[in-house]
């Protein structure tokens, strides 16, 4: 038995420690995904369902989850995903503060990168408020948007139909364009 | 505004509501109805206008490009102390006054006054960022290279107390040179008169083997005095790769305003992209106008505009620009690297040209370009006689340009010049010549009919015995050139004699050179009539002499290299081949005298060498991509047609299929544009795309692809067994194969070995191909006692050809497993795969896909012979491997998963659902959905679907 999957099903029945396996695939995520930056041809993009599924046979290999532990595995690996991301991101923030205070022009790549940036900074901060308001919308955007999962793959781990799951996401996603367009948002 | 937040029932009445909004046209939703809350009326309203907006939204974009964009730039360490009056070294900043993408420049000035110039220093604000240091090193490195007047000087360098790399450079007092001419005001000939002092010092630097990367106006100052200095070498790199640093990263730091469409794609540096950066300058300089705004800019960076978008002649915008002037600045801003001016030297001969109203190249490409394309709308007959005269007169006029270039130089380098008058000289003969053949007596010409290729040549060749009398060894080459012309129209019969009457008068003349070419086109003729041993014959000649003469290396040993490796793998001597191209490069690099560019040929000839014997396909793109830094030399032994050819076979047999067939289809674009539809480069680019898309498991299109190949050769060689049918028959019946049509399959195939036996004998690396492929057909026919047959006699080849443990080798006894499987003859599988296993786990060297191949047989094997015994550390063996990401990109990768969930399956495993899920996914992900293995598995999951347990 793996250790994920120790982690998830303690044998003490208490239950999963998501933030232990939350430790445990954030490294790995990491370091996957700058690993295959690395190596991937100039142009291509990561595949987060790629790296997810691949940390999922090294971490969890021939074990058998039910739904519910796969269920939390994927929850920890957005949430990892998402953090992965953040942190490359707040190193480019951090650059781009730097330069504003010197009130320079930035080049167009540096712009672009900064928008980016203060886009994704602002979803996680709607992300936080849809939360409040609708938790299971919260964890079906994080599936898509962070690990890349199909409307198929998050039906099935959310144990809802297709069309719910549709349905769901064209509301979450209309709310948080609507909280992203906000002036100042 | 603000969005309220609400409960978590507000929450799931506005959700209701939508949902039902959502489905009715905006006119006819009626939101004051419902009654409801303002708060909630107002974010129900925000949510259905952001429905219905089309705006971008980053929730629709995918987070891998996100993240691929956000993780180029690492994350960096802060340093934020005031610059002012800090000491770098022995020197003092006073103020920042630039920063750009990488680095930040103060002015600043010597601590202890014993320097009385104000200096730049440049540092990069990323702390301990490595591969900002990295480069800043290696601008260290390259500004020592270059003393030039345009160029600003280097003066010190170092590290600080902090450990920050530092630059200190001639601080140039000055403006952008943009902004100078508009402030100045300046008239063309004046902004022509500054673009030429700036190709003066690229031109350098080229020269030294330096590309700049970033040319734009803000690195080009123009001092007070109205000198032009070039600043901010920080991402130039040396076209000797061997101190580069990786490429992805680097092409991302030029300015994309400025950028070649290729070095926005990320390919190496290279003297053409700052060709295309000094062409978007002079379309600035010309115009008055950007040629890119900032808002294109991005949108290409971000690879936003697939094509590059010719852009518009500058004379639309300023009327006063001449049609030279237009045809020199799109020249340089040529989508097609290739296509530019091969260095800023070559742009700036040609704007002299402009200068002093001679022609100019740029115009010369033009007419050619629009004969191609009049050409290519079946006009070829008439069109021929005109292209090839254009482009011997295109070669002359390069000379003549040369001659007045040296002409101008003639104070500081009257050797030179002298030399190249002599040269301009025979160009003016022989230009005289070739008009006099167009503007004679002819009666056809004077009634203004088109003479001809045919023609034109049949007066030139009966006129060269008599013209040029005063000059014997012009009168050798003249021969030589009508000769290559007519071979080039495939009149072999006319193109022998007069290369041989030229290769007689140019030993008479004792012209060593020229002797060399006349073996070279003897040589090709050879090649292009079939006759194998009279080309080697040539080529050993031609080599013998150059090396005799102390001419090798050189240009023109290159060429006889690169088809001495070919006719030696015609006759089927593929590993003498590439013994001779080895030693042939080794010599090449060995030789300091010998600069980059005419190490050309001998790269292509080692990769030529490298790809005939089927072998190390990394290594091959290695030395195309090495060549293809290189501009193609003029004399070059192959076209620009083939370097994408040879690189796009490399990468699909390394594996890359997809940009394999990226160089396939511009290599097809280009074919198509430049040579008949009858044309046997069309037909090599068609065989070469087939196999990268039946590679790719697009095997209908393959099969069109190929079917038009064979049918180029079959009009081109119809009543022979040439090698380039061969090779078609053997790929058709591999589709064939593939498509199932399997009678159809063994025709092919069979028509290929024997044919193969026929010209090469069954020692030939083809034979032993075809035998093994034969095999693999009859294998799927069911006739497995002459599949084992055949395969056994191919293994016994191969080991005698390759050697144990050749990847060609293992390749073939996993091809023996199956074969043995398919018959029955479980024991014997077991047995050859345990070998093979064995021989796997113990190379160093091995391909992980091999690895996983053997692995996945063994995994069959034991699952046809029902027994599970150690099958779990097998599967983890491979799952093992399957770490190594450039595994993913194959079919090895996909198959084993396949096979993991069968056995899953078959053994009633616990984890059935998960292993076949991850099946499905990989080869959806790797394969796409149209491959035939992917069918293959979503056949598999339906008939294993059990109703009791289901997935």
């Amino acid at each position: 038995m793996g250790d994920i999957t120790r982690l998830l099903h303690p044998d003490d029945g208490t239950g999963p420690d998501l933030d232990a396996v939350f430790e445990r695939l954030y490294p790995e995520l990491r370091q996957r995904a700058r690993g295959s930056l690395s190596r991937l041809p100039h142009g291509a993009t990561l595949t987060p369902t790629t790296l997810v599924a691949e940390a999922y046979m090294r971490l969890i290999g021939n074990d058998s989850l039910s739904l519910n532990d796969r269920r939390h595995f994927y929850a920890c690996a957005a949430r990892a995903m998402r953090h992965v991301i953040f942190d490359a991101l707040r190193g480019a923030e951090t650059d781009k503060r730097r330069a504003q205070n010197q009130a320079i022009t930035l080049s167009p790549e540096h712009q672009a990168l900064a928008r980016t940036t203060e886009e994704l900074f602002d979803l996680d901060q709607a992300l936080e408020e849809l939360e409040a308001m609708a938790p299971q919308q919260r964890e079906l955007v994080d599936l898509k948007f962070f690990v890349g999962l199909s409307m198929r793959e998050i039906a099935e781990l959310l144990e809802m139909s297709e069309r719910t799951a549709w349905r769901d996401w064209e509301r979450a996603r209309a709310w948080l364009k609507a909280r992203l367009n906000q002036p100042g948002a | 505004m603000s969005l309220a937040q609400l409960s978590a029932r507000q929450w799931e009445t506005a959700g209701r509501h939508f949902d039902d909004l959502i489905e009715l046209p905006p006119s006819d939703r009626r939101l004051d109805e419902l009654g409801l809350e303002p708060e909630l009326a107002k974010v129900l309203q925000a949510m259905l206008e952001a429905h219905d907006s089309e705006d971008p939204n980053i929730i629709d974009r995918t987070i891998g490009t996100l993240a691929a964009t956000s993780m180029l730039s690492g994350p960096g360490e802060s340093s934020e102390q005031p610059v002012q009056g800090r000491l770098f070294g022995p020197w003092r900043a006073l103020e920042e006054v630039g920063r750009g993408g990488m680095a930040v420049v103060l002015r600043g000035e010597r601590a202890d006054g014993s320097f009385d110039k104000e200096v730049a220093i440049k540092l990069l604000p990323i702390g301990n960022d490595l591969s900002g240091r990295k480069l800043l090193m290696q601008e260290v490195r390259i500004l020592a290279r270059l003393e030039h007047p345009g160029i600003a000087r280097l003066i010190d360098g170092g590290l600080d107390d902090h450990a920050t790399p530092y630059l200190v450079m001639e601080y140039v007092h000055g403006q952008t040179i943009d902004s100078y001419c508009r402030e100045h005001r300046l008239e063309l000939d004046q902004r022509l008169a500054l673009f030429d002092q700036v190709l003066d010092a690229v031109e350098y630097a080229h020269r030294h083997l330096v590309v700049h990367c970033d040319l734009k106006p803000s690195n080009i100052l123009v001092a007070n005095s109205g000198q032009v200095r070039l600043i901010d070498f920080g991402i130039a790199d040396l076209i000797d790769r061997s101190e580069s640093t990786p490429e992805t990263s680097r092409g991302r730091f030029c300015s994309p305003a400025y950028a070649a469409p290729e070095q926005l794609r990320g390919t190496p540096p290279s003297i053409p992209q700052d060709v295309f950066s000094l062409g978007v300058l002079l379309y600035e300089l010309l115009t008055g106008q950007r040629l890119r705004d900032n808002r294109a800019a991005t949108r290409h960076w971000f690879g936003l505009h697939d094509a590059h978008q010719a852009p518009t002649a500058p004379s639309t915008i300023n009327p006063g620009i001449d049609r030279d002037l237009d045809a020199i600045c799109l020249k340089a801003l040529a989508a097609e690297p290739d296509e530019r001016y091969a260095d800023a030297g070559a742009l700036r001969r040609d704007l002299e040209c402009h200068r002093l109203r001679l022609p100019v190249e740029a115009r010369n490409g033009g007419r050619l370009y629009h004969l191609g394309r009049f050409a290519s709308r079946q006009r070829w007959a008439i069109s021929a006689a005109m292209l090839i005269l254009a482009v011997a007169l295109g070669g002359i006029l390069a000379t003549l340009k040369q001659a007045s270039e040296a002409r101008l130089q003639a104070e500081q380098a009257r050797a030179h010049a002298e030399r190249a008058m002599v040269e301009a000289q025979r160009a003016q003969a022989t230009r005289g010549f070739l008009i006099e053949l167009f503007e004679s007596n002819d009666p056809e010409i004077a009634r203004g009919n088109m003479p001809s290729a045919r023609d034109l040549l049949d007066l030139g060749a009966r006129q060269i015995h008599q013209a040029m009398e005063d000059s014997p060894e012009l009168r050798a080459e003249m021969k030589i050139l009508l000769g290559r012309l007519y071979r080039s129209i495939g009149l072999h019969e006319s193109a022998g004699p007069l290369i041989e009457s030229g290769l007689t008068a140019a030993v008479a003349a004792n012209d060593n050179l020229q002797q060399a070419h006349a073996l070279t086109e003897l040589a090709t003729l050879a090649l292009d009539r079939d006759d194998q041993q009279a080309a080697l014959n040539a080529i050993e000649e031609g080599l013998a002499l150059l090396e005799q003469q102390g001419l090798a290396p050189g240009p023109p040993h290159a060429r006889l290299i690169y088809r001495l490796v070919n006719v030696l793998s015609n006759l089927g001597r593929q590993d003498e081949g590439l013994a001779r191209a080895e030693s042939a490069l080794d010599l090449a690099y060995r030789t300091d005298t010998l600069n980059a560019a005419d190490r050309h040929d001998y790269l292509i000839a080692k990769a030529a060498a490298l790809a005939l014997m089927m072998d190390r396909p990394e290594r091959v793109i290695e030395l195309v991509e090495e060549a293809m830094t290189i501009p193609l030399p003029r004399h070059s032994a192959i076209t620009r047609h083939d370097r994408p050819l040879m690189l796009a076979d490399a990468l699909r047999e390394s594996g890359a299929r997809d940009r394999a067939l990226e160089h396939n289809e511009a290599a097809l674009a280009m074919v198509e544009r430049d040579y008949p539809p009858l044309h046997y480069r069309r037909a090599l680019v068609l065989n070469s795309m087939g196999t990268t898309l039946r590679s790719l498991g697009r095997l209908e299109e393959a099969e069109s692809s190929f079917r038009n190949s064979l049918e180029i050769y079959q009009a081109l060689y119809p009543d022979q067994d040439h090698p380039r049918k061969i090779a078609l028959y053997n790929n058709l019946a591999t589709i064939s194969y593939q498509l199932g049509r399997l009678d159809e399959a063994r025709e092919h195939m069979k028509t290929a070995r024997s044919q193969v036996e026929a010209t090469f004998g069954t020692a030939d690396r083809r034979y032993s191909l075809a035998t093994a492929n034969l095999g693999a057909v009859e294998n799927a026919l069911g006739n497995h006692d002459q599949a084992v047959d055949l395969v056994r006699e191919a293994l016994a080849l191969r080991l005698a050809q390759y050697g144990e443990g050749h990847p060609v080798v293992l390749q073939t006894k996993d091809l023996l497993t199956g074969v043995y499987m398919m018959a029955g003859r479980l024991d014997e599988a077991r047995g050859l795969n345990a070998e093979l296993l064995d021989s796997v786990r113990r190379s160093e060297n091995i391909d992980g896909r091999q690895h996983l191949r053997a692995l996945n047989r063994q995994l069959q094997i034991q699952r046809r012979m029902n027994d599970p015994s150690g099958i779990e550390d097998l599967i983890n063996e491979g799952l093992a491997l399957g770490e190594a990401p450039e595994l993913h990109s194959g079919e090895a990768w996909s198959l084993f998963l396949l096979t993991r969930a069968r056995i899953f399956d078959q053994f009633d495993m616990p984890l059935r659902c998960e292993a076949l899920a991850l099946a499905l996914d990989t080869h959806h992900q790797q394969l796409g959905y149209e491959h035939p293995m992917t069918r293959n598995v979503e056949t598999f999951a339906q008939t294993s679907h059990r109703p009791d347990d289901p997935c």
